[in-house]
């Protein structure tokens, strides 16, 4: 049983956003099958709250006032931290469930380092508010964490280009509506009589809520009856604000203010109400969070009046009736669906429906899947014993990390300074302890290892495009080999070929696509955004893509190039080769002088945060003369975006040929007709399909997890064009 | 032998930026009146004869400063190393762009460069080259387009909240702008909220350009 800490910086004695936060992680992690261990902040003065948690299966909720640990009074950031420190050393967690910056700072510095799940919230949230102390805190955090949950896309893909250590890490986990059990939805069915509509919360200039008394008296000019229902007892005490705020909630036309009620009675008063008020000065749609009220006044079917913004779009619907950005339009909208009870069903219903994802129900799904990524499923008892040895993992990481988090596998490493350079005294102690070594490059590695190899000891070499031209494969003694492993069968026949080795030596198990990391909505209007990343050295042949682009410009200038890499003069073993720089003189005199390409390329920062990226960019394109494999396009797929290729030696037996296109013109045509076709939406689809089940990285771990403990059935073959695993695993 | 100067260059802009914060929390901390009443404290009783005369004096100054705010040397020196990076006007002057018209830098989108330009030179910034362009571009205005965020261009989603690089160079471009006393002005109606909370010059201040 999974045992997780749930620590938020928030006092439980006082109902806010917070506390429904820790109420909700709670019963979220125990319903996905975790021991919840809760740590109160304060001592307990009311226990509102805590009891209903107390009473839920599988959860303990621990006071350090109560037993001690700590003094009077909540515990401040590195007090808390100090005293989860000492709970966690008597008995440690699997996770630590925590929110709050200045905690999660705390904490990373302490022994919980590494299995922190921090929920990011108190964050700058425009770039002109990143300092220097923002951005250490959070790589900080980052750094010691093993799960970043955030709220929104809009959070997550901030955090990731502004901290890359975010990247790769950072999770969904929006908030959780979580409705009191004894409380029923409003009826089905439009409004009859008087239009009721209601705001909760508090009182305050920017949460226009003078303007909101206004609306009755405004409506009944429009022969709309309503009447609005206040709810709350904050005024915010601001001259000018607060005294006429008083005066419109005692006395308002129309108004009825009931003043302040605990949670549970305001959500029953909103469920009596027609209409919940969520209209909100423009300031506040900078914001990268998303309101717990607005999801919970859908929940209990009641449609809501809020501001018009990318987020609430995506949530509600483009076309949802109830958008409005000024008092006229609230007045407009609140009128048309007054007088039309099909479109108030209509907007009830796109609340309903926007919130059910949000559902205590969707969290634990969410969850169980974070979990079960974190922490397999044990195949065997006990520990296999396997070294990864090499002197650059980067292709390597996702993997690693997935067989250290196995609980069958114990994991060690032994890391090259470079690749002819290692301690053998190291090398000899890990050979001599390991059941399975595998070797990440087929250099001096593999050659040592092949030479030092032990009786009834398995050894896995994985080889690159690199080393096939390097000679170090003629001289491994593949006799001591239990696997080469390729990632394309391009290069396994290469491989093949080039060394004579027996063809049962060699297995193609293809590089992977973290398609879970990828999967995120498209930005609107990103059917007409070409993406390319990495444009050096030449062979990457950013001309041919240069070329698509021109192409499809003549016709459309909406179309526009976004390139995601580091400039040719910022590789120097690049830049110092006369044809290299040469070459890219010229295409990028192009991109300056061309009429058509005027404003349609865009070098984008080169960085970790790929699969925010690409967002924002409807086809990926991969024009190179060479590739082992090529992963952007794979990672494009995974985004939701189509590939584009160009046939490089091998890319049939990566890609399925209906992306592979002959010449760039071909490339252009096939684009404009998907777009112009309206097939976009479709094909994407289709290929995203495609890459999970070919290149997912669940898929491409149990490849390696069977090879691994020595099954051998899993060689993938090749099908129609791209790689498949045979005997159905491809199909989980 | 270049790339690990390149790697040494960029850990010692790192440190320089850890030296640069540790310096602001130390002078924060050196300036805190708790500090300080600590140092007095101290002095007086390594001190007593000459120092805990003085004793209340300095309390009591010590307590009649307490809640004025104070600007460490540190952060004041810190300001002035990120005005030098941008206040180097001697390259600019340099480059030659003969013009009878107002120019103006725009971050714009299709409609609003056609329509400036029939008033103006109209010198195009994108994403990845803010600086270049400001830094050498001798522009009398920095337009930012309310429409330039809309898919289909290269400013393609400026304004939707979340895109921290364009945010980012979009806040470097206005950086620039204010160092250089160019007037900064958004054009058009309905900007996207994240522009619209931002501070701009009237658009009265283009007319006067002319």
């Amino acid at each position: 049983m999974t045992r997780a800490l749930v620590y938020g910086d928030v006092d439980l004695n006082l109902i806010d956003g917070s506390a429904i936060w820790a109420q909700g992680m709670v019963q979220t992690l125990a319903r996905a099958g975790c021991d919840v261990t809760l740590v109160l902040k304060a001592p307990v003065r009311t226990g509102r709250l805590v009891d209903p948690l107390r009473a839920l299966p599988r959860v303990t909720v621990l006071s350090p006032h109560e037993d001690g640990l700590t003094g009077e009074g909540p515990m401040r950031p590195a007090e808390a931290a100090a005293v989860i420190a000492r709970i966690d050393a008597q008995q440690p967690f699997d996770l630590a469930v925590v929110r709050g910056r200045a905690l999660a700072t705390q904490l990373a510095a302490g022994p919980l380092k590494g299995r922190l799940w921090t929920y990011l919230t108190d964050v700058p949230q425009s770039a002109a508010e990143f300092d220097g102390k923002a951005k250490g805190d959070l790589r900080r955090i980052a750094d010691a964490s093993r799960v970043l949950l955030c709220q929104t896309e809009e959070l997550r893909g901030f955090m990731e280009a502004a901290v890359p250590a975010t990247a790769g890490k950072s999770v969904l986990f929006p908030p959780v509506v979580v409705l009191p059990d004894d409380l029923e939805p409003r009826a089905e069915g439009a409004p009859d009589g008087k239009l009721r509509l209601v705001y909760t919360g508090k009182f305050a200039p920017r949460w226009n809520t003078l303007e909101m008394t206004r609306l009755p008296a405004l409506l009944r000019a429009r022969g709309v009856d309503a009447e609005l229902h206040m709810v709350g007892d904050k005024i915010h005490q601001e001259a000018g604000f607060a005294a006429p705020m008083k005066a419109a909630l005692e006395s308002g036309d129309g108004v009825v203010w009931h003043g302040g009620h605990p949670r549970a009675e305001a959500m029953r008063l909103t469920a009596s109400g027609d209409v919940a008020l969520s209209w909100r000065d423009l300031s506040m749609d900078t914001s990268l969070e998303l309101s717990t009220k607005v999801l919970e006044s859908g929940a209990l079917g009641v449609p809501v009046v809020l501001n018009r913004n990318p987020m609430h779009e995506r949530l509600f619907g483009e076309d949802y009736p109830l958008f409005a950005s000024s008092e006229s339009d609230v007045v407009d909208a609140l009128t048309l669906i007054g007088k039309n009870p099909d479109l108030y069903e209509q907007a009830a219903e796109r609340c309903r429906a926007a919130a059910a994802d949000y559902s205590l129900d969707a969290a634990v799904r969410r969850m169980r899947g974070y979990l079960e990524t974190t922490f397999p499923e044990p195949r065997r008892n006990g520990k296999l014993k396997v070294v990864v040895a090499g002197h650059d993992l980067k292709f390597f990481t996702k993997l690693l990390d997935h067989l250290r988090d196995r609980p069958d596998m114990e994991v060690r490493l032994d890391k090259w300074p470079a690749l002819k350079t290692h301690d053998p005294e190291r090398s000899l102690e890990l050979v001599q302890w390991a059941d399975v070594v595998i070797c990440e490059w087929c250099g001096p590695n593999a050659l040592w290892y092949a030479r030092n190899k032990q009786p009834g000891q398995k050894l896995l070499v994985r080889l690159h495009r690199f080393e096939l031209y390097s000679g170090w494969p003629m001289k491994l003694d593949i006799d001591a080999v239990d696997k080469v492993v390729c990632v394309s069968p391009h290069y396994a026949d290469l491989t093949l070929q080039m060394t004579g080795w027996p063809k049962h030596k060699v297995q193609v198990i293809p590089n992977w696509v973290d398609d879970e990391q990828f999967d995120r909505v498209k930005l609107p209007g990103a059917k007409h955004h070409l993406g390319i990343i990495g444009i050096a050295p030449s062979r990457k042949r950013f001309d041919l893509a240069l070329d698509v682009l021109e192409e499809l410009r003549r016709d459309d200038p909406r179309y526009t190039l976004f390139v995601k890499s580091k400039l040719p003069w910022e590789y120097w073993w690049i830049w110092e080769r006369p044809e290299e720089r040469e070459h890219y003189e010229e295409v990028f005199r192009r991109v300056r002088r061309s009429r058509t390409l005027a404003d349609g390329v865009v070098f984008d920062a080169y960085g970790r945060d790929v699969p925010a990226w690409l967002r924002r960019i409807g086809f990926v394109l991969s024009t190179s003369d060479d590739e082992s494999f090529h992963l952007a396009p794979a990672e494009g797929m995974a985004s939701g975006a189509i590939p584009a290729l160009l046939p490089w030696p091998g890319s049939d037996t990566v890609y399925d040929t209906r992306w592979i296109h002959r010449t760039p013109q071909d490339m252009a045509a096939a684009i404009a007709a998907t777009v112009s076709g309206g097939r976009w939406e479709d094909e994407r689809e289709f290929a995203r399909a495609q890459v999970r089940t070919s290149y997912g990285l669940r898929v491409v771990e149990d490849a390696w997890v069977d090879l691994v403990f020595g099954i051998h059935s899993a060689n993938m073959e090749l099908s129609s064009g791209h790689a498949r695993i045979p005997g159905g695993k491809a199909d989980r | 032998m270049r790339d690990r100067s390149a790697r040494l260059r960029a850990a010692l802009r790192e440190s320089d930026a850890r030296v640069e914060e540790l310096e602001r929390r130390l002078a924060a901390l050196e300036t805190s009146t708790t500090v300080q009443f600590g140092r007095i404290v101290a002095g007086a009783a390594r001190n007593p004869r000459r120092r805990a005369a003085r004793l209340p004096r300095e309390l009591y100054k010590l307590w009649k400063k307490r809640d004025r705010p104070t600007e460490s040397a540190t952060l004041r020196e810190s300001a002035a190393r990120r005005l030098d990076r941008f206040d180097r006007p001697e390259d600019r002057l340099l480059v030659q762009r003969p013009s009878d018209r107002p120019v103006v830098a725009g971050i714009l989108g299709r409609a609003a460069a056609a329509e400036l330009s029939d008033k103006y030179e109209v010198v195009a910034v994108h994403p990845h080259d803010v600086r270049t362009v400001l830094e050498t571009a001798d522009v009398d205005a920095l337009v930012v387009d309310a429409r330039a965020g809309e898919p289909g261009g290269p400013w393609a989603y400026l304004g939707v909240p979340g895109m921290f690089d364009r945010d980012r160079d979009l806040d470097e471009a206005r950086g620039i702008a204010r160092v250089r006393e160019i007037p900064v002005v958004l054009w058009g109606d309905n900007p996207p909220p994240t522009l619209a909370v931002l501070d701009w010059d009237p658009v009265a201040t283009l007319k006067e350009l002319s």
